[in-house]
């Protein structure tokens, strides 16, 4: 854990060394007007320390939402998927429907559910990102359960387990360390969603890390679009740590 | 205790999978607290015969009853014993003894207890099969079985990834478990040595779809010390002669 925690810190450094050197490159080969979108790190984190207060009330925004949708899929998609997976009749009569929905671009229905919904509603934002985290997580419950060694399932059988707490005995357990590594991507995916959900209705300086960038795009304020943009990172991480010491604890055995 | 009668199974396929016949026409009756082992070539449909006899799959035709009832869904006093991944990996070695328990009552934990203590594995209850060798893990297998207190013991190949030392030891281990608590005792295997040291009766099955080709009567099944005794041998040339005929 230690080990990990001085990787996470280099990388931090890393990723800060080569944004300097990328806005120093910049700088010396635009003139200022064009230069000032790729602030200097000093100089985001400066806007980040003096309005930290603002930032951690949007991060806080964002990530509640985040949390909630991805929340929401988890509740949705697992039990579908690892039912889908594991029934044999679901199996075959709903897989070709998943993955012909899956592939295609969530993005394509954010228009009508902002319609339908309202722009400035918090359940569209939400369902946006659900709808977009979904299938990954769908998939991926459907594969873990449809891919789990038969002896599993037949020895809790035989054990007596009746079919219904087969769910929870060995589908669930067996399938968990697939589900989590989706939720990482689902992550991510995520992230990309609630962002986009955010920068689409910015009157009135709604709650939320998308909004506060879009509309520090708007004011030329780079600094603090980037100041922004550390926030997402942060806030990224501390997710991602989140979900993983999650499964650290709900998969020990994998981890002996 | 067990009766088969006229037992059929064909798969039926799909998906470019041809239909199966696996199972044609098997008999046998197995005494309450007989052994018997089945032998047969690879894929003759050895496990599918046992997942039968556990309630676990329908048979085509035919019927199987254990005690005098028709068996058509898994038996608590039933237990069944696979090759490797019987165990459960995100149970403990005390969860994966007692997870098939349809009554957790004090009682039932007490002998669950004591089951493990009598296969070796006190101190080890909260260990992962992970962190178990093959033989403990064998053994934790086992430790159900004698758990939900079972009447039949059906074990399809349970040592075969095992060590020839690791091997006998368990196979000694189960033997003496099989003479002290008088389950009765089914095994599916295709070592020969295996079957002449369980078996009481040895069936051999022929080549997919498995029937009975012939079944041989071994009554010096029961101590240790069978497995170096001439008369073992001379039943295992008999069996080897007779499965490569
Ligand atoms: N679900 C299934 N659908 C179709 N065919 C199957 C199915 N399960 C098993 N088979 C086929 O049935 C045959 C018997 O399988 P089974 O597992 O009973 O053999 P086995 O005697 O236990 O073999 P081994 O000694 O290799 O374990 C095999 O040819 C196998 O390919
Ligand atoms: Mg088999």
């Amino acid at each position: 854990m230690k080990r990990q925690m001085l990787g996470y810190a280099l990388s931090i450094v890393a990723l800060l060394l080569l944004w300097q050197l990328l806005s120093w490159i910049v700088h010396l080969a635009l003139p200022l007007r064009q230069a000032r979108i790729l602030p200097y790190p000093v100089e985001a984190m400066q806007v980040f320390g003096g309005h930290w207060q603002e930032i951690a009330k949007h991060s806080l925004g964002t990530g509640l939402r985040l949390v909630a949708s991805l929340l929401i899929s988890i509740l949705l998609a697992v039990p579908l998927g690892l039912s889908i997976g594991h029934e044999r009749w679901a199996r075959q009569l709903l897989s070709p429907l998943i993955y012909t929905a899956y592939p295609i671009p969530k993005v394509v229905f954010w228009p009508i559910l902002f319609v339908l919904l309202g722009v400035e509603s918090e359940s569209a934002k939400i369902s946006f990102v659900v709808l977009v985290v979904f299938f990954q997580l769908l998939v991926s419950a459907r594969d873990a359960a449809a891919n789990l060694p038969k002896d599993y399932v037949l020895s809790a059988l035989a054990a007596g387990v009746s079919h219904a707490k087969i769910y929870w005995h060995v589908v669930l357990p067996g399938s968990l360390p697939a589900i989590f590594t989706s939720l990482r991507i689902s992550l991510g995916l995520g992230i990309f969603a609630v962002y986009i959900a955010e920068t689409v209705s910015i009157s009135g300086n709604p709650l939320g890390l998308g909004s506060y960038i879009w509309n520090s795009f708007g004011r030329f304020s780079f600094e603090s679009v980037f100041a922004g943009i550390i926030a997402i990172g942060l806030l990224g991480l501390g997710l991602y740590l989140l979900i993983e010491l999650l499964e650290r604890w709900l998969c020990r055995w994998k981890y002996l | 205790m067990i009766e088969v009668d006229d037992l059929a199974l064909t798969y039926p396929g799909g998906n470019d999978i041809p239909e199966t016949q696996v199972i044609d026409g098997i008999d046998l009756n197995v005494e309450a607290g007989k052994s018997v082992a089945v032998i047969g070539p690879s894929g003759c449909g050895k496990s599918s015969l046992l997942y039968i006899l556990a309630g676990l799959m329908k048979p085509t035709a035919g019927q199987v009853t254990i005690a005098e009832e028709p068996v058509n869904r898994p038996r608590p006093d039933v237990a069944l014993i696979l090759q490797d991944t019987g165990l459960l990996p995100w149970k403990t070695v005390w969860q994966n003894a007692i997870f098939g328990l349809t009554l957790k009552g004090p009682m039932s934990l007490k002998q669950s207890k004591r089951a493990l203590k009598e296969l070796g594995l006190k101190g080890m209850e909260h260990r992962y099969p992970s962190q178990l060798s093959g033989g403990e893990k064998k053994r934790v297998g086992l430790a159900r079985a004698l758990a939900q207190n079972a009447q039949v013991l059906l074990m399809d190949e349970p040592l075969a990834a095992l060590d020839t030392l690791t091997k006998e030891h368990t196979q000694n281990l189960i033997l003496a478990l099989w003479k002290k608590h008088e389950f009765t005792l089914v095994l599916v295997t295709h070592d020969i040595e295996e079957a002449v040291f369980f078996g009481q009766r040895i069936v051999a099955l022929s080549k997919r779809p498995a029937s009975i080709v012939d079944e041989i009567d071994n009554p010096d099944v029961g101590e240790e010390a069978y497995r170096q005794s001439s008369e073992f041998f001379r039943k295992v040339r008999q069996i080897r002669a007779l499965l490569t005929s």
